[in-house]
């Protein structure tokens, strides 16, 4: 049984930082190897640290007429809701605050990007940016929706709204053994809604960093920062939601949540590598013609599923 | 493919190729350019496919040497082009549009002479 603990205020945000801090390393350890370079571990780990202390360093750039309250809300808003949608997430056995409603919660805190990625798009008075900021909105309706009947199959299945029971459902098979469509719906969604991999069209290099594009110093740290902390916390979460949480054998609980957490984390950097940018205009028809009906479909198994036992 | 021009055949010959067939074979940047700026009966995907046939006939078959020399002339005429663009630009996203402007190959030194008949 999952419940809260004090103690998990200090540690979230270090175990936060560090998850964040071994992805981006992961990352710059994969296009090192790409450009034909080896890259030791040391040198990968020095990669965010690096960029983060030229950032803080870091002249602040801004631009003609711009919107400084909405640009800099906007930037801030990104880690604010990766960190606020991490709330819910179990570390082992606890997690800061097990709310009743900690799916509806965490899904609140994802959307918050929308805003954020928007406002920081919408800041800087500059066409590029804002161009940046619409494609983010575009690309939320068409990942969110298949996203939200993800999360809903698996509150289902457990009959509960609250992590730590989600978790407990799984103590027999875990949800990814049946519900395989919601699981890839959720991790493809995942990287949607921190707009990685082929969804990075907001951050786009054709829009010449888009909603990014005239951010620099600390601000362009808050918001790549939230950013890779968008991107852990909603590939951290597919553990407690589909891959049995904690639970596994000898190894104890914490453990169990790292490798998973690791293993998700580092197919979610390896996939967002592998693939080109996908402009929305495309993905919207695969959004809504094919994967909504797949996870409505998804819900209906499973729901029927609950009903018969 | 009027940049390769004089570019030596022994290097580039096989690099095109390459490139050639990993574009063919790449479903997804087919699905990203079919039905995209539809204009006398071809889309993106058609036109990028074309050039692709272009740069390949233009490499000689055996193993020859020199300057490449086919394939250097300019496309089509530009002042067409340019009348058909706004229709086709209509209602594109950006992504798309830039799609669509580059698989036409305006002919920007073309271009000057046309805009100054045409607004004059």
């Amino acid at each position: 049984m999952a419940d809260s603990a004090l103690w998990t205020v200090p540690v979230l945000p270090a175990v936060l930082a560090v998850a964040v801090v071994g992805t981006v390393a992961l990352d710059a350890a994969l296009s090192a190897r790409a450009a034909g370079r080896t890259e030791t571990v040391t040198g990968a780990v020095g990669v965010p640290l690096r960029e983060v202390a030229r950032l803080f360093v870091g002249q602040r750039r801004s631009t003609t007429a711009a919107d400084g309250v909405l640009w800099r809300a906007g930037v801030i808003t990104l880690p604010v809701a990766g960190l606020l949608a991490a709330l819910v997430l179990p570390l082992g056995f606890t997690s800061v605050a097990d709310l009743a409603v900690g799916v509806v919660w965490f899904n609140a805190m994802e959307i918050l990007a929308w805003a954020a990625v928007w406002m920081a798009g919408w800041g800087p008075n500059s066409a590029l940016s804002r161009v940046g900021g619409y494609r983010f909105i575009a690309q939320g309706l068409a990942y969110e929706l298949p996203h939200m009947f993800a999360l809903i199959t698996a509150a289902t299945a457990a009959g509960t709204l609250r992590v730590g029971g989600i978790v407990a459902a799984q103590s027999g098979p875990w949800f990814v053994v049946w519900m395989p469509v919601a699981f890839v719906v959720y991790l493809l969604s995942a990287m949607a809604m921190a707009f990685w991999g082929p969804f990075d069209a907001p951050v786009g290099r054709d829009v010449a960093g888009g909603a990014a594009g005239e951010l620099s110093g600390v601000d362009r740290l808050l918001f790549f920062g939230g950013r890779w902390l968008l991107l852990v916390v909603a590939g951290a979460m597919a553990v407690p939601l589909f891959l049995g949480g904690r639970s596994g054998p000898l190894l104890p609980a914490w453990l169990w949540t790292i490798v998973k957490t690791g293993a998700v984390l580092a197919a979610i950097v390896w996939v967002g590598r592998r693939f080109p940018t996908v402009r929305m205009d495309r993905f919207v028809e695969v959004a809504w013609l094919v994967l909504i009906p797949l996870t409505i479909l998804q819900a209906l198994v499973v729901a029927l599923v609950v009903l018969a036992r | 493919m009027m940049i390769l021009c004089g570019a030596h055949v022994e290097q580039l010959t096989p690099l095109a190729r390459r490139l050639a067939r990993r574009l063919r074979g790449s479903r997804t940047l087919r699905w990203l350019t079919d039905d995209v700026g539809v204009h006398s009966g071809g889309d993106v995907s058609a036109r990028w496919l074309a050039w692709l046939v272009d740069i390949e006939q233009a490499l000689p078959g055996g193993a020859g040497t020199g300057p490449i020399s086919g394939g250097c002339q300019p496309a089509q005429d530009p002042a067409a082009l340019l009348a058909v663009l706004p229709e086709l630009l209509e209602g594109a996203e950006l992504g798309t549009a830039r799609l669509i402007v580059a698989s036409l190959d305006l002919n920007i030194a073309g271009l000057g002479t046309a805009a100054a008949v045409a607004g004059g």
